[in-house]
């Protein structure tokens, strides 16, 4: 498990994360996601102790995460990097040996993780010379190359093709299956509701929102629903519970529900009107539940944010 | 800082840069450089070496002459190989002159020469000539030479060692210390850092890079230092002695501490900027650092016991460049090395803590050049 307590940091006056608080649990796929610049890549440096946070923990296994521990997880930065002038097999080898493998161990790890990332007949050539998707592929493979017991990977969909997609994805399910706590960023938000078990929506430093999609749903404020009526535009208007309704061309009306309405109300006044042929709670995508949770915490955040630079 | 990461990043360092053809091309070049060098010296002492003259003594009192000549052939600095021409053999002896196979044939007061005697001949044949004519030898007393203010003997050779020494010294160090700048800016520009950081301190990253590569320079400098002797002594440019021996052993000193200072100044410079092209203006400064003491050793190389290349060569880091110019050239005292090299040993230490705190603020900020007030003093929780 895999445990971040209270992340705060600042650059200068600019206040990057601002309590920073999820869990990771063993064999969970955790989709981390954000606008941009909302602290998603500070706080995975933190996590791998590339950052210094000015308060906050990471435990990993209940105890706070040191030097030694941080050897076992592997990290895919966001900025992808390798020496550009060192050749494929060498270059994931050292990088095994950093992570504390032994030399034949190292050896083993490169070849398996080249074979299985199809890169293995690249092994002698320098990383300059190989295209950029194989050199992403390179880049995984470092991120994997130790069995890290922990993985920490930033946008490590974006600039893949759909095949290199599914291939990545099926490598992180693996990991996960095989118990260890995963978590990734990503703008690709379809791939993230279809992928993780558990999501977490960081917004100006601070989480937003955290847990399954189907939690995150249950919690939001507002519902919607389609219903299929010949009935006259501003039927619903009067209805308790909507607070907006859209009266389509096509004989469909979309209604936005308070959280407590009740939807029988509704259909009860849609029959009273004509037939009903359809009638469909719409579920959220996590872009909509997204757009939401950054919408309730724009105004708040901006004066917190702004009190937070006073207090400290 | 995990000794096994340093080891891992040290040979890392080493195995990559070796390979690098780069290396091969420097170690060429400073072979050459050396082979050259020692060459020219070569043709150099060769025109000051003793003269040697073949002489033949021929006459009633050739067996003196040759007797006298011999024994006086040292002090006038030339070598003398000569033969008695038995009384049927002078005629021959003169064609010998004349082919030139014979410098001088001498016989009852006659000097055959091909066309003069040679000037530092002459002397020598002069005195034996008069010498014999006397009757009573034992009372002709050989002149001696009383050396009041003598030369040191090994005067030039020192001073070639010590410009040797100096141009080995410099190039190396500026070489190397260049190497580990690029090194640093590569990590930062190519962005491995970040990857590199996830699992090694940027201490142990900088240790390792700085004597991984040193350890290189340190192999360079070995090669060039057995190819210069080899060749020295094959081409008697130079004779092995023990102030070589104390040269070598000074250069190797003063590259280390020198190497280990610079290098932490040139890796914190580097680590304060993102891109190749930034990093050459960077660390000019630096350059210049190393550059004014080496002008200032050729100036101290025809004066070496002026008052400012004493206090120079204690100065550190001037005196990585000015101190082996003064023990070369043999005029320092006892004290001054070990005091030069504990000032020089104490300031490294101080400027390796700067460069590694300056580093481990400045490595992981991209962009545009870190200012100095930054680096010293954010520490990487900013």
């Amino acid at each position: 498990m895999l445990e971040l307590e209270g992340l705060r940091k600042r650059y200068g006056d600019r206040v990057a994360l601002d309590g920073v608080t999820f869990t990771v649990r063993p064999g969970e796929l955790y989709g981390f996601v954000g606008t941009n610049g909302a602290g998603k890549t500070t706080t995975m440096r933190i996590t791998l102790g590339v950052l210094e946070p000015d308060a906050g923990t990471v435990r990993y296994r209940g105890a706070p995460v040191d030097a030694e521990t941080r050897r076992t997880f592997g990290y895919m930065p966001e900025e992808r990097g390798l020496y550009p002038k060192m050749r494929v097999g060498d270059q994931l080898r050292y990088l095994a040996e950093l992570h504390g493998l032994s030399r034949g161990d190292a050896d083993k790890a490169a070849r398996y993780w080249m074979e299985r990332l199809s890169v293995i007949e690249r092994a002698e050539d320098r990383v300059e010379a190989l295209s950029l998707g194989n050199q992403q592929r390179v880049q995984l493979a470092a991120a994997l190359v130790h069995h890290p017991a922990v993985l920490v990977l930033d946008e490590p969909f974006s600039g893949l093709d759909p095949v290199g997609v599914d291939n990545l994805a099926e490598v992180l399910r693996e990991r996960a299956a095989e118990g260890v706590p995963v978590v990734f960023s990503s703008h690709q938000l379809e791939l993230v509701e279809r992928l993780c078990d558990s999501i977490g929506i960081i917004y100006r430093g601070r989480m937003v929102a955290t847990g399954s999609v189907d939690e995150l749903r249950a919690s939001r404020s507002e519902r919607v629903l389609r219903v299929g009526t010949d009935a006259a535009a501003g039927w619903a208007d009067a209805v308790p519970g909507v607070v907006s309704a859209e009266y389509g061309t096509g004989a469909a009306t979309t209604l936005l529900l308070t959280a407590d309405a009740d939807d029988q109300a509704v259909l009860d006044a849609a029959r009273a009107l004509g037939p009903v042929r359809e009638f469909t709670p719409l579920r959220a995508s996590l872009a909509e539940l997204f757009r939401e949770a950054v919408a309730d915490h724009d105004g708040d955040e901006a004066a917190a944010g702004a009190e937070e630079g006073a207090g400290a | 800082m995990n000794r096994n990461t340093v080891r891992l990043v040290m040979r890392r360092e080493f195995v990559e840069r070796g390979r690098d053809r780069g290396f091969a091309i420097a170690v060429g070049i400073s072979l050459a450089i050396v082979l050259v060098s020692v060459l020219i010296a070569a043709l150099v002492s060769n025109k000051n070496k003793t003269p040697s003259f073949d002489v033949g003594f021929a006459g009633s009192r050739a067996a003196v002459e040759q007797q006298i000549a011999e024994q006086s052939a040292p002090t006038y600095k030339i070598k003398m190989t000569s033969t008695i021409i038995p009384g049927d053999g002078v005629a021959a002896a003169q064609q010998q002159v004349k082919d030139g196979k014979l410098d001088a044939l001498v016989a009852d007061g006659k000097v055959y020469v091909k066309d003069s005697v040679d000037p530092k001949l002459e002397p020598v044949l002069a005195g034996a000539n008069l010498a014999a004519q006397v009757p009573n030898l034992e009372q002709v007393q050989p002149q001696t030479t009383v050396q009041l203010a003598p030369k040191d003997p090994e005067a030039g050779q020192r001073k070639t060692v010590a410009l040797i020494a100096e141009i080995t010294l410099f190039s190396q160090m500026i070489a190397y210390c260049m190497w580990v700048a690029t090194g640093v800016v590569e990590e930062k520009a190519s962005r491995v850092i970040e990857v590199l950081l996830a699992t090694v301190s940027p201490r142990a990253l900088l240790t390792g890079k700085i004597i991984g590569i040193g350890g290189l320079g340190l192999l360079q400098l070995a090669a060039t230092i057995a190819v210069g002797l080899g060749a020295g002594s094959a081409t008697g440019a130079l004779h092995i002695s023990t102030q070589v021996w104390q040269t070598v052993a000074i250069v190797a000193v003063w590259f280390v501490l020198g190497y280990i200072f610079y290098a932490s100044a040139y890796a914190a410079v580097a680590a304060r900027v993102s891109r190749q092209e930034e990093m050459q203006t960077a660390v000019q400064p630096l350059n210049l650092l190393i550059m004014v003491p080496y002008f200032a050793a050729f100036a101290a190389l025809s004066n070496p016991d002026a008052v400012w290349v004493r206090a120079a060569s204690l100065i550190p880091p001037f005196s990585v460049l000015i101190q082996p110019v003064r023990i070369a050239g043999g005029d320092a005292s006892w004290w001054e090395p070990v005091v030069a090299i504990g000032l020089m040993a104490a300031a490294t230490v101080g400027i390796v803590l700067a460069g590694a705190r300056v580093y481990e603020n400045s490595v992981l900020r991209f962009g545009s050049k870190v200012t100095l007030r930054a680096a010293w003093s954010a520490g990487r929780k900013a």
